[in-house]
């Protein structure tokens, strides 16, 4: 009696327990809608719309709600967003989002999708087996907090090679930090990305300046926003996915205009999932740039990824650029870290 | 035959293996974490005057040196910068040696820009204490908030700066929610003999302060100095980037009972007691073709109004005249004097325009970066100009040619420098 008991009342305990984390992570979706009904048409205006429709992980709509904020005269949008997020919605979808409902989602952990149509078709989209695909590939990529070791090389047309080493921290969906230990004319500038916000600190100017996404800090291929690359779904959501018998082919949106690239096409090794290769193009789908996943690699901790990196480009005809991860692993660190005071310091995170 | 070609073909394969195992070569050892640090850079600077000797600053400071060769100027300087870090403590050196071969010869100066020790023993607190560079301000090309600092040379603002020795902390906090960042940058400012005593007056113990904020995606710093070495100041600069290619920065400093020294045209020498608030604006935009513009500008109400620069480049003529006639360099030597203080400011008027603009790589030129710098008089309408090529090729070496044109009429800032031109060639190289 007494060899079940214990263990009986372990999974008792335990049982509640898990149904509560489980409920906790599951995604629950709030689209603004004009009307009460999944068939009409998606609210143009997040934070002002008449209703809320919340669905759960099916698809099944399990709520309508009244916006209580629809007729505020200040902070509509922070407001609603704070109300969803108390409701445990996961997912905002809307045709439009002013930027302080942005700022507040993002303050919630709250993931948003700017679509138009019709209300059921939207939710559809979203938990569309390449959102969720997207989603493991980003967590197979790398943890959701690290750091790791980089190494960037430009390769000129005639062979000749400029290589950057950067020790790299990342926090959760939207902080990135760089810092560059070798060439010696480079050591010891740092790169910070906080949500959009790029700086960049070079220990003779002084104050970090800010920088952005389309520039480059190192030069040849990659940019700002390659080099401190956030979660892919959280910049973009897929609009279409292909199922080859080896691979998925992904056709990812942005989000907002903000992001570096108006369109990704992204193939996905289906067993690994892990990228093969990305083009990004613009919103007239014109080539950018195309980055190529190559070698995967054991890091330990379960980070099994590419260890390499290329890309080239059509408007930079011969050039190459390469960036090779020599260490990956799982770290914690404090939001503080990932401010412009701390920019100086980066160097004393190294162990 | 067949065997040699066999063999031939596998050592072209082999080799090819190597070649393409080594392409992507990552090394541990180049990220190992060393205790000991040492770096810096070597630079060899020649440089070339086109002197205008009508110029009035021409005849102030080089009346007597008719004979020598004032045009070339050749200088050498080594930077070395070190550190050894343990546990939480770091401990950090730059030290700068210049050699200078001009017209008086030969000269050397060593002198240390940084020393101190940094106690870190979280990420949200930091100590530091010794001769240390704060650099505050969001401006380019100047920065009035930079109350503990040296000021920056307009025409080199990348340039290592001496620091001063200072106590600081520094505390950051992180929220959620519009205020994302929060820190504070308490500082003690000793200046006694042999300490900080170019600082201001002598034998007090200054407190300066700096709290930075990241409010609304936007950089907000408040600043201020007390303590009586240099009248009470405060300040605040914000940076903010409007879209993704274009940046605004601002700073205001607010100095209470400036005290400005000037000279009329017969030499009596005048004091002159105020309230100054100075201020900057500026942008920075990028292209989409890689051209960056930084335009700023810039009113320094501790600077002189036109007639008062006016005023001194006449002292200087009829100290001049004076020395022509009689020989008698009295007049000279006071005005020189004088222009050890604020006469001797890099831009010593009040309203200045800064625009910058650099086409990175063009015409498919890597590591190759042309530039121009403007920077524009508002009071008197003078200005200086100068293209600049910069090319990073070669790892770890720098290449630099400048060239600044100085233009302005007569009585002006730009117009009465000692140079009409000047051509400087800047190799560095780092290590």
């Amino acid at each position: 009696m007494k060899n079940t008991l214990f263990p009986t009342l372990v999974v008792l305990f335990l049982l509640p327990a898990m149904a509560c984390a489980a409920q906790k992570n599951a995604v629950k979706i709030a689209v603004a809608s004009n009307s009460k009904d999944a068939a009409s048409s998606i609210s143009s205006k997040a934070g002002r719309c008449p209703h809320y429709l919340i669905f759960n992980s099916t698809g099944e709509l399990i709520e309508a709600v009244g916006n209580p904020y629809k007729d505020a005269e200040r902070r509509a949008g922070q407001e609603t967003a704070d109300f969803l997020a108390a409701k445990g919605v996961t997912i905002i979808i809307a045709e439009t989002f002013g930027d302080k409902m942005i700022e507040a989602m993002r303050n919630n952990g709250t993931d948003y999708f700017q679509l138009h149509g019709i209300v059921r078709d939207a939710v559809k989209k979203v938990l569309s087996p390449g959102n969720k695909i997207l989603m493991k590939l980003d967590r197979n990529l790398s943890p959701q907090s690290y750091e790791s070791y980089r190494k960037l090389i430009n390769i000129e047309p005639n062979g000749r090679k400029r290589e950057y080493v950067l020790f790299t921290v990342k926090k959760g969906k939207d902080k990135v930090a760089a810092l560059f230990l070798s060439p010696a004319s480079e050591r010891g500038r740092s790169t910070l990305r906080s949500d959009e916000n790029m700086w960049l600190y070079i220990p003779n100017v002084g104050k970090p300046v800010r920088i952005t996404s389309l520039q480059s800090v190192v030069g040849g291929v990659f940019n700002n926003s390659d080099i401190l690359r956030l979660d892919y779904a959280a910049e973009y959501f897929v609009e279409q996915m292909e199922e080859l018998s080896d691979k998925y082919v992904l056709r990812l949106k942005a989000k907002t205009k903000t992001v570096a690239y108006d369109k990704l096409k992204m193939w996905v090794d289906k067993d690994k999932v892990l990228p093969t290769r990305i083009e990004c193009l613009t919103e007239a789908s014109m080539l950018i740039k195309t980055i190529y996943f190559k070698q995967t690699k054991d890091f330990g901790g379960n980070v099994v990824r590419p260890s390499v990196i290329e890309t080239d480009s059509p408007l930079h005809k011969g050039y190459k650029s390469v960036m090779i991860f020599a260490q990956m692993k799982k770290r914690t660190f404090k939001d503080e870290v990932f401010t412009l005071t701390f920019m100086r310091n980066l160097e004393s995170l190294r162990q | 035959m067949r065997l040699w070609v066999a063999i031939a073909i596998l050592l072209t394969l082999t080799y090819g293996m190597a070649l393409a195992e080594e392409e992507y070569a990552f090394d541990l050892s180049e990220i190992e974490e060393k205790p000991f640090h040492l770096g810096g850079y070597v630079e060899f600077r020649p440089v070339l005057f086109g002197l205008d000797k009508n110029s009035t600053l021409h005849k102030l400071r080089l009346y007597d040196r008719g004979r020598e060769n004032i045009r070339e100027e050749y200088n050498f300087a080594a930077l070395l910068d070190g550190s050894y870090k343990k546990g939480t403590t770091e401990f950090r050196a730059i030290v700068n040696t210049d050699f200078r071969k001009s017209y008086l010869g030969w000269s050397e100066e060593t002198k240390l820009y940084e020393g101190y020790m940094s106690l870190r023993p979280s990420s949200t607190f930091n100590f530091n204490i010794g001769k240390r560079t704060l650099k505050w301000g969001t401006g380019y090309a100047w920065n009035p908030v930079a109350f503990l600092d040296r000021p920056k040379d307009p025409y080199d603002p990348d340039l290592a700066r001496e620091g001063f020795v200072v106590a600081s902390a520094n505390h950051i906090k992180s929220f959620d929610g519009p205020l994302k960042t929060f820190s504070f940058t308490p500082a003690l400012v000793p200046v006694y003999d042999h300490v900080n005593d170019d600082f201001g007056r002598i034998n007090r113990l200054n407190f300066a302060g700096k709290m930075y904020f990241l409010l609304y995606d936007t950089d907000i710093d408040l600043m201020f100095l007390a303590g009586g070495s240099k009248t009470n100041r405060y300040g605040m600069d914000f940076s903010r980037n409007i879209t993704s290619n274009l940046e605004m920065h601002g700073e205001i400093a607010f100095v209470n009972d400036h005290k400005k020294r000037f000279v009329n045209s017969d030499g009596t020498v005048f004091t002159k007691e105020y309230d100054a608030t100075s201020y900057l604006l500026g942008l920075r935009y990028l292209t989409t073709s890689d051209t960056t513009y930084i335009f700023e500008y810039f009113h320094d109400a501790t600077g002189y109004a036109e007639s008062e620069l006016t005023d001194y480049f006449e002292f200087i003529d009829k100290g001049y005249d004076t020395y022509l006639t009689s020989g008698d360099d009295s007049l000279l030597r006071k005005a020189s004097n004088v222009a050890g203080g604020s006469y001797n400011k890099r831009n010593p008027m009040r309203d200045y325009l800064y625009l910058r603009v650099s086409q990175k790589e063009p015409f498919d030129i890597l590591y190759c970066t042309p530039s121009i710098t403007g920077i524009f008089n508002i009071n008197d309408k003078s200005f200086s100009i100068g293209p600049q090529l910069l090319y990073t090729g070669i790892k770890n070496l720098e290449l630099r040619l400048k060239t600044t044109f100085l233009l302005g009429g007569s009585y002006t800032e730009f117009g009465e420098k000692q140079s009409d031109y000047r051509i400087e060639l800047r190799l560095r190289y780092y290590f």
